[in-house]
């Protein structure tokens, strides 16, 4: 598991209630049950804050698992894509 | 994934989200720390948890001494932008702040027609408080045109107005507090005006519409206002953030909401007459930098010159306070005689001797003076703040009277006033002309209080008094006080509830109703309005709305005062029965025996709800009620309220 994946689980775990040991890095946010638009950008915000990167709404709208937020994550700490300024 | 995956990171707060999980599940339990913690956790997307899963936990159960309300208060909040993350911020604000609330939110962009449609959703829902929320968009027409600002302006002018009657109107409807807040203007709003006389231009449209949305909490009945642009000015970020925005109208991040959800609260504790109304300051390395018993009067700090002005800084802020209707008090360990000389004599104090209600200075517990001081002022020790700079002593105070707010005032004392004036603890609605004079009106009180302890009787002693009652029916002056009594009245309230503003007016300028005010004066001064009631005058028959009375004057009779002239004017009317209404709650078991012992007698029948208990007597039947050591005057009615 990516060092990224390790740290993001109890993040996501605290916007979705669900407990970290749970999510895998193929849990899909869509089987997360209370998951919305309005708990995705809880997550955005708090993913931004806690790894000082800045995220494409549109590339993360389409991230359905917690394992491709975790690389997208990782991408961007990388300074492997552009980053946008908000 | 291969192996066994490491361990989770936590995150922090993990161990406050859990303390609530074990809160929630056992309903029993109780976890009295977590109401403070909750107070200061800066993180948004940890009190949002929070607040989500404290939905149905009594704030009873997370706050050591919880404020003494005795029914849940009714919030709603109507915003026209997606604002459905604030509301469990505000349950976690509110019930940190010891509120239990029953939350409703308004469907997204519906303000206006749930403030004005009598039959909204909004309405039904009945809320004492009403939280407006608004973002740019709602003055600011889509299509405004940059290079023809004036139709800017009045379209923004337009819709001001329109969101401001719309919230007066609801107001004056249903009773309810509607609060508005100004709003701030989005940067690409800003930039989209390239000129700089066009931003100046821009700049001052915005600044105007904002001082309308204030002039309406300044002076509307039942609408106030707070000054989010201000508020947000000390927030770090923009307030919106425009993915969010143009994703989900979203308009305000989530620190900004953090931000209003606090302020809220503490205007929801203002409503429940919640604020604190006394200061006990300490005054070695608090009200002065230094110890006068070691360095000498003319040794100690205070003046213009870091670090004394931070001390003289927080005597200001004291003072203002105490103008405002709060009581300051001292209780310091030190040599009485060198404290009286330097309060009334040193030449940098702020404060002098008639600010304070009480100035102790021995070398006795501070718990026991402070309990002692709630006794003498017939206060509840739920509206007392502590500040001190020593550990010792605001663990002693927090350690045996939990109902007492404790502000340590350590570390760099450039910052006391800020702690001591953050969050807004002494919030109120408004300030009456009875605040400006409450430390005479309260001195007046510890001395009766003293006279009490030296008369053999009660009889003799409230003889000695020389009470006078003079009641009559609310006018511009007494209105606001009522309104504010009725409100903070939890223990002599007939009924537990409060009209409001808009109805009390509404009651006083119908021949239909009547208010009226109650004043009591003795030989130690006067107590200005201590008592209101709210009737309803038919041709045959009075009824008492409500009665209320404010604590510091019970035990003498006055209630029954009161009573003799509400009958005497109910009979004079050509009325021939009194009816008055009187409903349970878990503090007004002072109240309860007022009516049987005036000999009115329980009759059938309902009387709006359930728990209400309607008694009535024939006014030809009725006893004297005045006891003979009270003076009962009349007032006249006013020419108009």
């Amino acid at each position: 598991m990516s060092d990224t994946m390790t740290t993001l689980r109890p993040l996501v775990a605290r916007v979705s209630h669900h407990p970290a040991e749970s999510l895998a890095p193929d849990t899909r946010f869509t089987a997360l049950g209370s998951w919305g638009s309005l708990a995705a950008m809880r997550l955005l915000a708090a993913v931004e804050q806690t790894y000082g990167v800045q995220l494409d709404l549109r590339a993360y709208m389409k991230l359905e698992t917690v394992g491709e937020l975790a690389s997208e994550i990782s991408t961007r700490l990388s300074g492997g894509a552009e980053t946008h300024a908000g | 994934m291969t192996g066994s995956p490491p361990a989770p990171a936590s995150l922090p707060g993990d161990d406050l989200l859990n303390r609530i999980r074990a809160l929630r599940d056992s309903p029993a339990a109780t976890d009295t720390g977590l109401g403070r913690e909750l107070g200061a956790v800066a993180d948004p997307l940890l009190l949002h948890e929070a607040g989500r899963l404290l939905k149905g936990v009594a704030a009873a159960r997370l706050t050591r001494a919880p404020a003494t309300r005795a029914t849940t208060l009714r919030v709603a909040v109507a915003a026209t932008f997606t604002a459905d993350d604030v509301v469990p911020l505000l349950r976690a604000a509110l019930l940190a702040g010891g509120v239990d609330a029953e939350l409703h939110l308004c469907p997204y962009d519906q303000l206006g027609v749930q403030l004005t449609d009598p039959a909204s959703a909004l309405a039904e829902f009945a809320p004492e408080v009403t939280l407006c929320l608004m973002d740019a968009g709602a003055l600011l027409p889509r299509d405004w045109d940059p290079s023809a600002l004036d139709g800017v302006r009045t379209a923004v002018r337009d819709r001001v107005d329109a969101h401001t009657a719309a919230a007066a109107g609801f107001a004056a409807r249903t009773g309810s507090a509607v609060l508005l807040h100004t709003v701030p203007l989005p940067r690409p709003d800003r930039r989209s005006v390239i000129s700089f006389r066009g931003g100046a231009a821009l700049g001052r449209i915005w600044r105007e519409a904002n001082i309308a949305l204030l002039a309406a909490g300044e002076t509307r009945d039942g609408v106030y206002t707070v000054d989010l642009e201000a508020l947000f000015a000390d927030e770090p970020g923009p307030v919106r953030d425009e993915r969010q925005y143009r994703f989900g109208r979203m308009a305000w991040t989530p620190a900004a909401q953090l931000a209003y959800a606090r302020e809220a609260a503490a205007f929801c504790r203002a409503v429940s007459g919640l604020g604190r109304k006394v200061l006990v300051l300490d005054l070695d390395n608090t009200l002065w930098g230094g110890v006068l018993g070691d360095d000498g009067p003319a040794g100690i700090e205070l003046g213009t010159v870091y670090p004394g002005d931070c001390y003289t800084d927080l005597q200001r802020r004291a003072l203002a306070l105490r103008r405002q209707g709060v009581l300051l008090a001292v209780c310091s360990k030190n040599e009485r005689a060198l404290v009286e000389e330097t309060l009334a004599g040193h030449p940098d104090m702020v404060l002098r001797p008639d600010d304070f209600v009480a100035v102790v200075a021995d070398w006795q517990r501070k718990d026991l003076h402070v309990a002692a001081l709630a006794e003498e002022l017939a206060l509840g020790l739920d509206a007392f703040v502590f500040a001190d700079d020593s550990p010792f002593e605001c663990g002693m105070v927090a350690g045996s009277l939990p109902q007492v707010d404790v502000v340590a005032l350590d570390g760099d004392p450039a910052c006391h006033s800020t702690r001591l004036l953050e969050p807004a603890r002494f919030a109120q609605l408004g300030v009456t002309a009875t605040d400006a004079e409450r430390t005479a009106l309260y001195r007046g009180r510890r001395e009766r209080h003293r006279l009490s302890t030296t008369h053999e009787t009660a009889e003799e002693y409230l003889r000695a008094l020389g009470i006078h009652v003079t009641v009559g029916p609310a006018d511009a002056y007494t209105l606001p006080r009522l309104v504010q009594l009725e409100q903070r009245t939890n223990q002599f309230n007939m009924t537990g509830r409060a009209h409001g503003e808009a109805l009390t007016r509404r009651l006083a300028g119908d021949p239909g109703h009547l208010v009226l005010a109650v004043e009591v004066t003795d030989r130690f001064g006067g107590e200005g309005v201590v008592g209101g009631v709210w009737l309803d005058r038919g041709p045959d028959r009075w009824t008492v709305r409500n009665l209320v009375l404010s604590c510091r004057v019970l035990g003498r009779g006055v209630e029954r005062a009161v009573l003799q002239y509400v009958a005497d004017t109910a009979r004079a009317a050509g009325a021939a029965v009194l009816e008055a209404r009187f409903r349970p709650t878990a503090r007004n078991a002072p109240a309860a025996t007022l009516y049987p012992s005036a000999g009115l007698t329980r009759a059938e029948g309902p009387a709006g709800d359930d728990e209400t208990v309607r008694h009535e007597a024939r006014l030809d039947r009725l006893p004297t009620l005045t006891p003979d050591w009270i003076t009962l005057v009349a007032k006249e009615a006013p020419a108009h309220v």
